[in-house]
């Protein structure tokens, strides 16, 4: 005994074809809301990559180039304190290990920067006890005192000097044949620009170091007098990734005044 | 009120379909553990490496990282210390090559194992040792080393600046970065 069946009346064709139609078209506008949202997601990945990578390189360089010249001695233990030479030996402000701005220059606008302290604070550098090995040679290397730094562009990318090529190196500048140099931004990244100049106090660019004559306060030093050297820079790094441009822009008062006696030429 | 029940073809059917349903869901949820293996392991092991480089900040003093594997790559370990040239396959935290921070004067041990995360395999082209500099917090040498489970491959990049980022190799990680 089964009851009886109502007639059920189902969907007709051209309903379920609009119903599709519906579906589909609502289907299509919400994956077009998920593609947007993925392509803003990784937009912004870029912006932030490239933002850290300007960034974190610029305080990188500030940071490290307010330290430049930095030498670990002990000054009360000169017993002459008036003794001038005292001042002007340390070795990280001497010759070539002075902070200098090179690579290509436009004018007063420099591209790389190198300068060199006393990383490990035993006031010493380039001494190696083995100036025959190479810097690839973990088992003999002594880079513990190859302290001579810098900052350059090469290739769309900034890079930073590590240390020497090889420990039989005394060249120190702006060159990959003396120096061992290292990508301080990520290779996503193109840097256009990398700029370092001499600035005043104020901000404008200058063509070099402000100087203090220490014997009769003149603002050039002549050589063969006792000089002081006050320093600031100004950089600015420009970089861009995918659509993305950015420049970022710092200066610095290099904290150790060099103290020199300008060579008699 | 009369109810006519299945028919035995009826529940025959339905127990084919749940069948075949669950035979199909059964990879891909093997695939899912597989995938976030790799996940958390890449995840833990950046994680570790950016606490390496803000300890080492903290501190004022250089943070080594050691990375030992075996058997090809299967078995690994990676740890963080203030000894040069530490072991993580030691396990005593006072022997002197044991990779350990000292906290509240105690040597505490850190070290990812991979014991944790499966299958995951480790591989460097070259053994990839390094320390944070404690002064400037950059990574010295920079480099990376790649972690693979099955057909997912994560390279981990540690560059100067000390920044560790991930990137999907073989571009079948969904929400990864590809390499």
């Amino acid at each position: 005994m089964y009851p009886e069946q109502t007639k059920q009346k189902g969907f007709s064709l051209v309903e379920l074809m609009i119903a599709v139609l519906l579906s589909g078209v609502m289907a299509m506008a919400v994956s077009t809301i998920y593609v947007s949202g993925v392509e803003q997601a990784d937009n912004n990945h870029q912006q932030a990559q490239l933002n850290h990578n300007l960034r974190a390189s610029l305080d990188l360089m500030l940071a490290e180039l307010k330290r430049a010249g930095s030498y670990e001695v002990d000054f009360t233990a000169i017993s002459d304190q008036d003794d001038f030479s005292a001042y002007t030996s340390n070795p990280f402000m001497q010759g070539v290990n002075n902070l200098t701005l090179a690579g290509t220059c436009t004018g007063n606008v420099c591209t790389c920067v190198a300068y060199s302290y006393d990383l490990n604070r035993d006031g010493s550098i380039g001494v190696s006890t083995n100036p025959g090995a190479t810097l690839a040679d973990p088992a003999t290397e002594n880079t513990a005192n190859v302290e001579q730094f810098g900052f350059r562009l090469n290739n769309g990318a900034l890079e930073m000097r590590r240390s020497r090529a090889a420990i039989a190196n005394t060249g120190f500048d702006c060159t990959s044949s003396t120096g061992r140099w290292e990508d301080l931004t990520d290779p996503e990244v193109t840097i256009d620009d990398f700029d370092v100049r001499y600035i005043d106090e104020n901000g404008t660019t200058q063509a070099g170091p402000e100087q203090r004559d220490l014997t009769n306060g003149d603002t050039s030093c002549d050589p063969g007098v006792n000089c002081l050297e006050i320093r600031y820079l100004a950089i600015s790094i420009t970089g861009s990734l995918g659509e993305y441009s950015l420049t970022a822009a710092g200066r610095v008062r290099i904290r150790n005044d060099r103290l020199y006696t300008v060579p008699v030429p | 009120m009369y109810s006519r029940g299945f028919t035995l073809i009826e529940l025959l059917l339905t127990l084919l379909i749940v069948a075949i349903l669950v035979a199909i869901a059964v990879p891909s949820v093997k695939e899912q553990i597989v995938i976030e293996n790799i996940r958390s392991a890449a995840n833990n092991l950046k994680q570790e490496l950016s606490f390496a480089r803000s300890e080492a900040i903290k501190r004022n003093a250089d943070i080594f990282v050691d990375m030992t594997m075996s058997g090809g790559g299967a078995t690994w370990c990676v740890g963080i210390s203030i000894n040069d040239n530490c072991d993580c396959t030691v396990t005593d935290p006072d022997l002197a090559n044991a990779c350990v921070l000292p906290i509240n004067g105690a040597n505490v041990r850190r070290v990812l194992n991979s014991d944790d995360y499966g299958d995951v395999s480790m591989d460097m082209i070259v053994d990839f040792n390094f320390d944070f500099d404690g002064i400037r917090g950059t990574a010295g040498p920079s480099g990376s080393f790649v972690l693979e489970n099955g057909a997912y491959n994560v390279d981990v990049t540690v560059s100067l600046l000390g920044r560790v980022r991930l990137c999907d190799n073989n571009n079948n990680m969904a929400g990864w970065t590809s390499c």
